[in-house]
């Protein structure tokens, strides 16, 4: 019988980590570092628009359905400034 | 056959009883007569100088789907089919072609190359070689300085808010613009480019309250952005996030309908905008919210998107956007409800999709940084 159930919880952990591994994938290498420069890392982080600063305006917002950040003409209430205001 | 491997077998018929209805339509609450099923998965192979993560793409034809590479700072080219990197436009920073600040373009041909700028309001065109042949601000006509016979618009395209150029008119969405008096912001700009000419349609429905309170209670990119997709009759088919409506709006007659097209559990969307920034994102990541719509001109249907509340208190928030999980809303040619679908728990950017002959592509966050995934799901009689 204990032979029964390892086998029955063998099963169900397989499955169980398939699922899991599946579902929730782990965290990736960033790859931004590759082949750019560091002027043009700059310009695509904290929500500059240009690794020019004076360029920089606005509220900086997160898109949240997609992986950027944006400076937009209107903020709303909680919104922060875009670095080049600041 | 011996009775441990019987009971094994049995454990495994278990566990896949238990895990079956993941990959099942779904419609809980709702009587569904459409539901999806996903078919495929997408993953197109990147360089080195090439980044999974994008917020801007182009469906260009069935099989081509184009997207920004900010790093570089150039349009990638892809063949879905072949899942190979075509073409590579490279936009230039410095120098009398210099475009800057690009958010969104539109590929028109092999030597027109739209780009827009939000910032400034700056439609640029390209050749095939990347020159300039043309720039215009149409900054004064989109902040409706007429005293107020114009919705206020401040276009943000993405995706799911496509910069698009039909019959020369160039159609451009996003959130309302600056509030100065008079007309209700609005989400739509329609510029003729050849008579120099702007319309502005699409003003808030009136869940978003006073225009002059929009900015103050309701997120940027939460509930002001608003999506749309053109339908076969190039009308302008609208998602505002806090609304269980879409609006449709014919740039031809001029008119507006409005259709429901809300979730069928209670909906929490409710207005008002933290001070502190983990505290907007908590709340945005605890709430609905109504996201793109999509037109499948294959099967004449739309697809809307929502997001359900996540995990307002989760440690990682930026990963508990992505996993917000995801239901389509499934409304016929008509905008008649006739389903809805959850998709299956994963991190998604649902501001990065497209139809294609194949299904409704999602874009995914990829494990592999050298991928761009997708998860791909069809539409399916539930009868």
């Amino acid at each position: 019988m204990k032979k029964t159930k390892n086998l029955f919880f063998a099963g169900l952990a397989i499955m169980a980590l398939a699922a899991g591994g599946f579902a929730y994938p782990t965290t990736k290498p960033d790859k931004s570092n590759h082949g750019v420069t560091l002027d043009e890392i700059e310009a695509t982080t904290a929500c500059e628009v240009s690794s020019d600063a004076s360029k920089n305006q606005g509220y900086c917002s997160s898109l949240y359905n997609a992986p950027t950040d944006a400076c937009t003409e209107t903020g709303d209430g909680g919104a922060v400034r875009c670095s080049g205001n600041i | 056959m011996s009775r441990a491997t019987v009971c094994f077998i049995l454990a495994l018929v278990s566990a896949g009883i238990i895990t079956l209805p993941a990959c099942m339509p779904n419609g809980k609450g709702f009587d569904n007569e459409m539901s999806m099923v996903e078919c495929t998965r997408l993953a197109l192979p990147l360089d080195s100088i090439t980044t999974q993560e994008t917020s801007y793409m182009q469906l260009v034809d069935d099989s081509t789907l184009a997207f920004f590479n900010k790093p570089t700072y150039d349009i990638c080219v892809y063949d879905l089919r072949d899942k190979v990197l075509r073409n590579r436009i490279s936009l230039r920073r410095e120098g009398p072609d210099a475009v800057n600040g690009i958010d969104a373009f539109f590929l028109s041909g092999q030597d027109s190359i739209w780009l827009y700028a939000s910032w400034g309001n700056v439609i640029y065109l390209l050749d095939g070689n990347s020159s300039l042949r043309e720039k215009r601000s149409i900054k004064d006509d989109v902040m409706a300085k007429d005293g107020g016979t114009r919705h206020s618009v401040s276009p943000y395209p993405t995706t799911t808010t496509p910069y698009t150029v039909v019959d020369g008119r160039h159609i451009l969405q996003g959130m309302d613009g600056i509030v100065l008096q008079g007309k209700m912001p609005g989400a739509t700009v329609i510029y003729d480019w050849n008579s120099g000419k702007v319309e502005t349609a699409n003003g808030y429905p009136s869940i978003y309250g006073e225009g002059n309170e929009i900015q103050n209670n309701w997120d940027t990119f939460g509930y002001r952005e608003t999506y749309y997709t053109l339908n076969a009759k190039n009308d302008i088919v609208t998602s505002f996030p806090a609304s269980d409506s879409i609006y449709v709006y014919s740039p031809n007659s001029g008119k507006s309908e409005r259709h429901y097209a809300g979730y069928s559990e209670t909906v929490d969307i409710k207005p008002g905008v933290p001070s502190d920034p983990d505290s907007k994102t908590r709340k945005f990541i605890s709430q609905h919210q109504y996201s793109g719509v999509l037109y499948d001109r294959f099967n004449d249907l739309y697809y809307r998107i929502i997001r359900l509340p996540g995990n307002a208190d989760a440690q990682d928030v930026r990963k508990e956007i992505s996993s917000k999980p995801v239901v389509v809303i499934i409304l016929d040619g008509e905008f008649n409800k006739v389903g809805e679908y959850r998709l299956p728990e994963d991190m998604y950017y649902t501001a990065n999709a497209f139809v294609t002959p194949d299904g409704l592509h999602v874009n995914t966050v990829s494990d592999d940084d050298d991928l761009m995934t997708f998860r791909v799901f069809k539409p399916q009689s539930s009868r």
